[in-house]
């Protein structure tokens, strides 16, 4: 489930469209065009198949403190940070310790569920490691789980389930949803060109995604890469109102400089970039195209 | 981003109600530096290493303190002295472990790596590496089963990252001599792959490998940006090569991927499949 949330909000950072939700007035100039290719298809889903998805939230806050850019960054160093309202949760009461709270979900768009790591009764429950992930239901509302489903696909964007099966009711009790705190931070160079000042050319460079909520002993952390000009512009990640945080300059050692700019410098690099893939495109294909070069004469080898 | 897989797998050994579970990481950035064009020579061997480059990590130390040899058993079976280097590899999402190589009574090399917890300038945890991944000192993660808290924490200074710990970077041409296939004569082949070297011994990167039938026609290659040339009498002894490009100097990542087997304990073996 953290997964869906963090791929949800990198989404809406990074391309800057394709947003779940309608963006609230106050956000102006948001970029609209994808900056990014598509991701990969889901495994195909058969018709009838059970997708669960993230229940609705409220959209995340950045917290944008203007006065903390321009400035330089160290790997694992924050470069924006976000609160968020966590999901309704539920615990059942005889749970073991190795399982986890269950949050909620939305089944085919509209039924109210709730997953996590869980077994269908507790004398189920292993006694070592965590549960599988699984889904719950109180079809008739008494404050018991009475349906499972078994999750049999869990990408980055949703889950696909098998239909509910009834089981024993399980008490469940309500948790305040947790308050999770995302942040973005550098995570260093990926691969690119080393210039001859120790700076990195053109490739790219790692953000790390970390979110941690309450009780939580480790965050979760998801990396993410960003494409960079030779120029060491990076492609730029919008947080609202005009205003992008572009990364430039990367280090081969793990630095980098952040600042904030505006709409029109962050489409800029993200035209650049965006020019240099399709010439990459081309260069392949009429490499596969060239013909053979010219045979030549053997250099005389040397006794 | 280019990935290259580096393989690992278990032998067929292990009880079959274990679980396996594979997992992938990718290593801390690589820097191959810059070499030079121009190297040639013949091959004479089925095999023949035709470029070599530095490569480091991208962050280097060196100790001000020396580290004391643990007195308690364990896989580390000396310390280091102050003026030693270490390599960095990237730990948590925002913590630097730093490495080095010791040879240990009971198992070959091994790699002890070091943290610095609490941002003071001085490592103050010694953590195990486990095995490096094919062999290649750089590809390891550093393991949180058997932490141990230095006595005496060592203060510590980066230097700049290309004069820290180095292994080469290589490029190994192969050549496959011609041979009878079902009545059928086919032509010699040759093949470029870049790798590492370790104690000599080539561990090559079977995703970064290009091959190409071999006549009595030159053959260009290209492997990770660099370009060798070959040419002449496909045979050995005649067959000659030149680098016209080397490799450039790059950031890379690699993709290693390993495969647990849980029973009580996590354990992972990588082991190097041959080509």
């Amino acid at each position: 489930m953290r997964s869906l949330f963090i791929a949800a909000l990198s989404t809406v950072l990074v391309a800057g469209a394709s947003v779940a939700q309608t963006p609230p007035a106050s956000q102006q100039g948001t970029p609209t065009s994808p900056v990014l290719p598509p991701p990969p298809p889901s495994p195909a889903t058969p018709p009838d198949a059970l997708i669960a998805i993230p229940a609705p939230t409220p959209r995340p806050v950045p917290m944008v403190d203007v006065s903390r850019y321009p400035r330089d960054l160290e790997r694992g160093d924050v470069i924006i940070e976000y609160s968020a309202p966590g999901l309704p949760r539920r615990t059942f009461g005889d749970a073991s310790g190795a399982e986890t709270a269950l949050e909620q979900m939305t089944l085919n768009g509209s039924v109210e569920i709730y997953c996590g790591a869980a077994a269908e009764s507790e004398a189920l429950a292993p006694a070592d490691g965590k549960p599988a992930i699984a889904c719950f239901s109180d079809d008739d509302h008494d404050g018991a789980a009475d349906h499972i489903y078994t999750v049999t696909n869990n990408d980055s964007r949703q889950m696909t389930l098998a239909p509910a099966r009834a089981i024993t009711p399980r008490t469940w009790d309500e948790q305040p949803a947790a308050e999770r705190r995302i942040s973005f931070r550098y995570g260093g160079p990926n691969s690119g060109n080393v210039l001859a000042n120790g700076r990195m050319g053109e490739g790219t460079i790692e953000i790390q995604i970390v979110m941690v909520a309450d009780e939580q002993e480790h965050p979760f952390v998801s990396p993410r890469s960003l494409p960079c000009l030779e120029d060491g512009r990076c492609l730029a990640l919008s947080v609202g109102n005009g205003r992008n945080i572009m990364l430039s300059a990367p280090t081969v050692e793990g630095a980098v400089h952040v600042q904030l700019v505006d709409d029109q410098e962050a489409q800029r690099v993200r035209t650049a970039i965006l020019a240099r893939r399709a010439t990459e495109v081309d260069d392949k294909n009429a490499d596969a195209a060239a013909p053979q070069p010219a045979p030549t004469s053997p250099p005389a080898t040397t006794p | 981003m280019r990935t290259w897989l580096a393989a690992a797998a278990f032998a067929a050994l292990w009880p079959a109600f274990a679980a396996a579970q594979t997992t992938s990481q990718l290593s801390t950035p690589v820097v191959i530096h810059a070499g030079e064009a121009g190297g040639e020579g013949v091959i004479t061997v089925r095999t023949t290493i035709v470029q070599r480059q530095r490569a480091t990590t991208i962050r280097s130390v060196a100790l001000d303190d020396a580290i004391a040899t643990p007195t308690q058993s364990g896989r580390q079976a000396q310390g280091f002295a102050a003026g030693e280097q270490l390599f960095g590899i990237y730990d948590e999402y925002n913590s630097w472990a730093y490495c080095a190589l010791r040879r240990s009574w009971w198992s070959g090399d091994t790699l002890t790596c070091y943290e610095d917890t609490d941002n003071d300038g001085k490592l103050d945890l010694a953590l195990p590496s486990g095995a490096p991944f094919n062999g290649i000192p750089f590809f390891v993660f550093p393991e949180r089963r058997e932490t141990r808290a230095l006595q005496q924490p060592a203060r510590f200074h980066r230097i700049p990252y290309a004069e820290g710990p180095a292994i080469e970077a290589a490029l190994q041409a192969e050549l496959i001599d011609s041979r009878r296939v079902h009545g059928v004569m086919q032509p010699a082949r040759i093949s470029l792959q870049f790798g590492f070297l370790v104690n000599n011994r080539f561990v090559g990167l079977n995703s970064l490998t290009r091959t190409s039938d071999m006549t009595t026609e030159p053959v260009t290659l290209e492997v990770d940006g660099s370009r060798v040339e070959f040419s002449g009498t496909p045979e050995r002894g005649s067959l000659h090569y030149r680098v016209l490009t080397p490799m450039p100097a790059r950031i890379e990542r690699i993709l290693l991927r390993r495969t647990y087997v849980r029973t009580t304990s996590y354990t992972y073996i990588p082991i190097y499949i041959p080509r």
